[in-house]
């Protein structure tokens, strides 16, 4: 059993998080890579900064800022996994 | 050939008119058969203000302004790289340009109030450190480009402009004032900043130099910086002030003026490469073009100015037809804006940009449009809920103590995104001083006990109110100040 490796959605309170981390879950569906990928979404305002994000919403991959300020297309987060 | 399109106008209208003459029949009948009720008459009375307040809301001058204003929040939101703009607040930058682009920023990257406090939180700890992030705090809510728009046409450029300088101004102080209160930044950093200066002034001789030798560029400036003078030109020549000046057609002269504007802007497609910029100044050039004061017709109680109150009197005269028949034509001079600017973007720009610019503004417009809606409703409700004087006693003069009221009624009050606008406009006519009223404007969006309470989980007790202290203080000062500059009424104690 390989560790999960962790998708973050950081964003609270606006659809376009939402729609991000919608977004993120079905990326991860569509690819069949659900076990080696695990979707959270981040709401703790407070620690963002501590993430490298500053504008929301953000999507990290595995430790790095992938893209931030605008939501990413499903397409374009399955190339990246 | 003027006259045929006032008629038109005026014949389109002939069915609104009836309508609200209808519901005010109504509304007396009411009154007759239940004298005894007074409650219900003076629920009509809440409703029918609510109404009206709507009325004026909806009018075609308040929507020529905003629906480029959305448009422009829209195109923000894709068309600016935003990460770009943040590395100017990183941790390196120099307090010269950090501070600055904190205050500007709040302009182009916080079109949302919900990436306000990330952006802020960010800026504090990995970035340029407390003061520009202060700056920012204070700065992103009050110059967004939908409640500049919003202010200036409900209640008045002068306040509008004088919010959004003030602001500007403002966070810079502020953001300096809580950085040597509490000498968050690193000592090492001065070095680097003589360093830097140095390095500063080499950079700006070699940019000089090669301004000097790129004609092109300067022209292309040049045509930019006319642009945006003529977009001014328009919007603020009053056909008051020409005739002052001994013109005796002044809307053919304003017409002219307009002219060449759209000449330039047709100029600047063809000259300048940069498409964002392009966009940008054509939509900038629409907003001008609504809020501009181009009237053909003219009344004794009406020169087109925005300071129109709605009311059953009003809709009945003369004056209300004119003013439409103006309206009437501002809106084909922003069609013909409009379309220019579609025909550029659909030939420069890729359908899927468009697309997402496209969604970007609606997502706007579902955001907002229900809370300015039951903002205006509820303003016009609560303007005769209150007993009248009861404002003009209270808020009335420029005196410390009635903008202190304001300011501390922005706090205690909370209202959502530009809801703050109709509920001044309200105070305004039951008879708020103008000076109060920029007070109050500056504070409300600044200070919330929400955001208070927010922010002091980011910042601490100890300069949470010392923020709070300074933006109060600094409210005040600005309202008097405005009161006593602009509107010229002298300073009083309470």
């Amino acid at each position: 059993m390989v560790e999960k490796k962790l998708i973050q959605v950081v964003g609270k309170g606006c659809q376009k998080c939402e729609k991000q981390f919608e977004i993120a879950v079905k990326a991860v569906e569509e690819s069949g890579k659900t076990d080696e990928y695990y979707v959270e979404h981040f709401t703790d305002i407070s620690k963002f900064a501590d993430l490298d994000v500053m504008l929301t919403p953000a999507l990290r991959i595995d430790g790095k800022v992938v893209i931030e300020g605008r939501v990413m297309g499903v397409d374009k987060v399955k190339a990246l996994l | 050939m003027i006259h045929k399109i006032k008629f038109s106008i005026i014949g389109l209208l002939d069915l609104a008119i009836p309508l609200c003459l209808y519901i005010e029949n109504f509304r007396y009948e009411i009154g007759e058969q239940l004298m005894v009720h007074w409650f219900w008459i003076k629920l009509g009375e809440v409703l029918l203000g609510g109404g009206l307040a709507l009325a004026d809301y909806l009018s075609l001058h308040v929507l020529l302004c905003l629906i480029p204003a959305f448009f422009i929040a829209g195109a923000m939101m894709v068309f600016i790289p935003k990460d770009a703009i943040v590395k100017y607040m990183g941790k390196d930058s120099k307090r010269i340009v950090a501070y600055p682009v904190a205050a500007i920023s709040g302009l182009l990257l916080a079109v949302c109030s919900c990436t306000v406090l990330p952006l802020f939180a960010g800026i504090k700890k990995k970035g340029a450190g407390l003061g520009p992030a202060m700056t920012f705090l204070f700065s992103a809510p009050a110059i967004n480009i939908l409640a500049i728009t919003y202010t200036g046409v409900l209640i008045g450029m002068d306040i509008a402009i004088a919010r959004a300088i003030i602001a500007l101004g403002f966070s810079i102080i502020i953001g300096l004032l809580m950085e040597v209160i509490f000498k968050d930044r690193k000592k090492e950093s001065k070095e680097e900043e003589i360093n830097n200066a140095t390095s500063e002034k080499l950079e700006e001789n070699k940019i000089e130099e090669r301004k000097q030798i790129n004609l092109k560029q300067i022209s292309q400036f040049a045509l930019v910086f006319l642009l945006l003078a003529i977009g001014v030109l328009i919007a603020f020549l009053n056909r008051n002030y020409l005739l002052d000046w001994g013109v005796s057609n002044p809307s053919l002269i304003q017409t002219i003026i307009w002219g060449v504007g759209v000449l330039l802007f047709i100029g600047c497609t063809f000259l300048i490469k940069n498409r964002s910029l392009n966009l940008f100044l054509g939509l900038i050039y629409l907003l001008f073009t609504g809020t501009s004061q181009i009237s053909y017709f003219t009344s004794e109680s009406s020169d087109g100015s925005t300071q129109i109150r709605y009311t059953i009197e009003y809709l009945k005269s003369e004056a209300f037809r004119i003013d439409l028949a103006n309206m009437g034509i501002k809106t084909v001079l922003s069609i013909v804006v409009a379309v220019i600017i579609i025909i550029y973007v659909a030939r420069v720009f890729e359908k899927e940009e468009t697309k997402e610019w496209m969604n970007e503004t609606w997502s706007f417009v579902k955001m907002i449009f229900p809370y300015l809606i039951l903002g205006v409703f509820i303003a016009g409700m609560l303007g005769e809920l209150i007993p009248e004087n009861f404002i003009q006693n209270l808020v009335g003069e420029n005196t410390v103590v009635a903008n202190t009221i304001g300011v501390l009624f922005g706090v205690v009050a909370y209202f959502p995104t530009l809801m703050e606008v109709p509920i001044a406009r309200m105070f305004l006519d039951l008879g708020m001083s103008r000076g109060v009223l920029l007070a109050y404007l500056l504070a409300d969006p600044e200070l919330s006990i929400q955001s208070i309470l927010v922010t002091r989980k980011f910042i601490g007790d100890k300069k949470n109110i010392v923020y709070v202290l300074l933006v109060i203080i600094f409210t005040v000062t600005a309202g008097l100040l405005f009161g006593l500059i602009v509107s010229k009424e002298p300073i009083g104690f309470i």
